[in-house]
């Protein structure tokens, strides 16, 4: 999936902003003129210039200031409220996207950011979310999420079956397996992982063309940008985000046993 | 002015316009950059600690994401583990990298220990490879930092910003980066650090 | 969090600089010695309580310095504890050769 589109600011909404809360204070060099559609019309020059300039030039700026103050707030409403995008992969059909193959439509999908933006609070199991990949920092993917923290994830296929002897793990608990005498808690089992403090194990519908925690293992909620709610398919064509897995599909999908985890001492302030 | 402020309306533009400031403030600080406060122990002596008078740095947004960032830069990032909280270490290893391993440092319960046979941030005798779009960061005082040898590499999504240079205090403003900071191989010992 | 990273020891780290995440093979081979040595210093501070009372602390940061190898391509790889070990290896096979 590519980055967000860069989103365009439309040029003419700082009109509507001056002409609602705007009209420029009247100085006493330039008396204030009925009709506004001749700022530069030729009056006895003023006996003095103010700092910010002359008339066109003031209105000008606040004309440049209003529509980077919209520019802004449109940000903002992405980054905090609602945010759209295009769907590329098939990693989550038959949720999102289940006729790419045939047909190559795509879906647009609206996402509800989470409310600290970026900090996964609130996420559950089962929700859709959009967040930055951990292997492309540029890129953005799509999955569900399957396991929370503390939850015991078994998996079906991925790097938790390999053999993890001599292999440094991310050490949440400040224990490496660098102490031979350490118990590595996360790889007790081949195939069983914990998902650590503050992360999330994330998979694709499609368990057959997907990349996910079973590759990557499981992700920050920092990655996470928000909770996908609506699927747009076309004029007329809604459909609220569920859940379109058939049997086959869950069939493949890790087994999951809910667990609870405290962040670790080491991680207190 | 003492009529114009009786009118409602004034208020309410006033208050209208400083919401406008605050919000290309904050949009500036998320994409562009800004200057922040910073507490904490672990980039000492880089980054000074002072409990009364907080260090001050310029940090630059655009390098968000790990965008443009290399070995020796400092940056700062939302920790893996508590993504509320933001870390700010430095760069030892980009994606490919091979880096040391180092023990971790001290924990809490050390804190009135004596440092006998180098158990703490020792150096390790193997190396690991720092995995495709991740990180790996180490704060500067390795004795009391928690970073890339707890929570392992740091996806570079968790990015937040490049700190560019340590304002305040002055007496040890500077600029930072990893061309300024990874030099050629000086001959002669490095001497300790002394802070008051 | 990513997957387990395999460790690697200092004997296995020149040829594996030459294999790339992906598993091929790296395209021009790197040599290690080749690359600038380059060094990035980093700290171990503690507060020292002094003796004297009424005397504010100071905080001691004894300097760890690791030693870089960068590379043509941008590789930069560690060579802390690697530039030593080369070095003995160096001087055990000229003893030996001897």
């Amino acid at each position: 999936m590519p980055p967000k589109p860069p989103i365009r600011i439309p040029k003419t909404s700082a009109p509507v902003a001056r002409t609602r809360f705007a009209p420029p204070p009247p100085t006493k060099s330039t008396p204030r003129t009925p009709t506004r559609s001749q700022p530069s019309h030729p009056t006895p020059p003023p006996p003095r210039t103010p700092w910010y300039g002359t008339r066109p030039i003031r209105s000008g700026l606040i004309w440049t200031a209003n529509t980077v103050a919209m520019g802004c707030a449109l940000l903002w409403v992405r980054d905090h409220h609602v945010d759209v995008l295009s769907i590329k992969g098939v990693s989550m059909a038959p949720t999102v996207n289940p006729e790419l193959h045939e047909t190559g439509k795509k879906d647009w999908v609206i996402v509800r950011p989470y409310a600290q933006s970026g900090h996964g609070r609130g996420v559950e199991r089962g929700d859709v979310v959009t967040f930055w990949k951990t292997h492309k920092p540029e890129e953005c993917g799509i999955k569900r999420v399957v396991g929370l923290e503390g939850d015991t994830v078994y998996v079906k296929r991925g790097y938790a079956l390999d053999k993890q002897e001599g292999k440094l793990g991310g050490m949440p608990d400040g224990l490496g397996s660098l102490d031979p005498d350490a118990v590595d808690g996360r790889m007790e089992e081949v195939g069983k992982v914990v998902v650590p403090y503050g992360h999330v194990w994330v998979e694709g519908d499609n368990s057959r063309f997907t990349l996910d925690s079973r590759d990557y293992g499981p992700m920050s909620k920092g990655l996470l940008m928000g909770r996908v709610v609506w699927i747009w398919r076309g004029w007329g064509e809604w459909v609220r985000m569920g859940d379109e897995r058939g049997k086959k599909e869950k069939a493949r999908a890790s087994r999951v046993v809910e667990g609870r985890a405290e962040l670790p001492a080491v991680f207190l302030e | 002015m003492a009529p114009r402020l009786a009118n409602p309306h004034e208020w309410s533009r006033i208050a209208f316009n400083l919401s406008k400031v605050a919000l290309v403030v904050h949009i500036f600080q998320r994409y562009i950059g800004g200057i922040s406060p910073t507490a904490g122990m672990s980039m000492v002596p880089t980054i000074p600690v002072h409990y009364h008078k907080r260090p001050y740095i310029l940090y630059s947004s655009l390098h968000r994401r790990g965008r443009g960032v290399k070995v020796g830069d400092v940056i700062t990032y939302k920790s893996p583990v508590v993504a509320s909280s933001q870390g700010c270490k430095r760069i030892v290893g980009m994606p490919g990298d091979f880096v040391s391993v180092v023990t971790p440092g001290r924990r809490d319960e050390d804190i009135e220990a004596v440092d006998v046979d180098g158990r703490w941030a020792s150096l390790g005798q193997q190396v690991v490879q720092v995995p495709e779009g991740h990180c790996w960061v180490a704060g500067d005082n390795l004795e009391w930092s928690r970073d890339s040898r707890l929570f392992g590499p740091v996806p570079l999504g968790l990015v937040t910003g490049k700190v560019l240079a340590v304002m305040l205090p002055l007496s040890d403003a500077k600029w930072l980066g990893g061309e300024l900071d990874v030099k050629d191989v000086q001959e002669k010992e490095h001497e300790w650090v002394i802070k008051r | 969090m990513p997957p387990p990273l395999p460790l690697y020891t200092l004997d296995a780290l020149e040829p594996q600089v030459n294999v790339l995440p992906n598993g091929k093979a790296r395209k021009p081979a790197i040599k290690l010695s080749d690359c600038t040595l380059k060094e990035l210093v980093q700290y171990k501070c503690n507060l020292s309580i002094s003796e004297t009372k009424g005397q504010a602390p100071i905080i001691l940061c004894e300097p760890f310095v690791r030693l870089l190898r960068q590379c043509e391509g941008g590789l930069s790889v560690e060579t802390t504890a690697w530039e030593g070990w080369k070095a003995q290896q160096e001087g055990g096979t000229r003893n030996t050769s001897q």
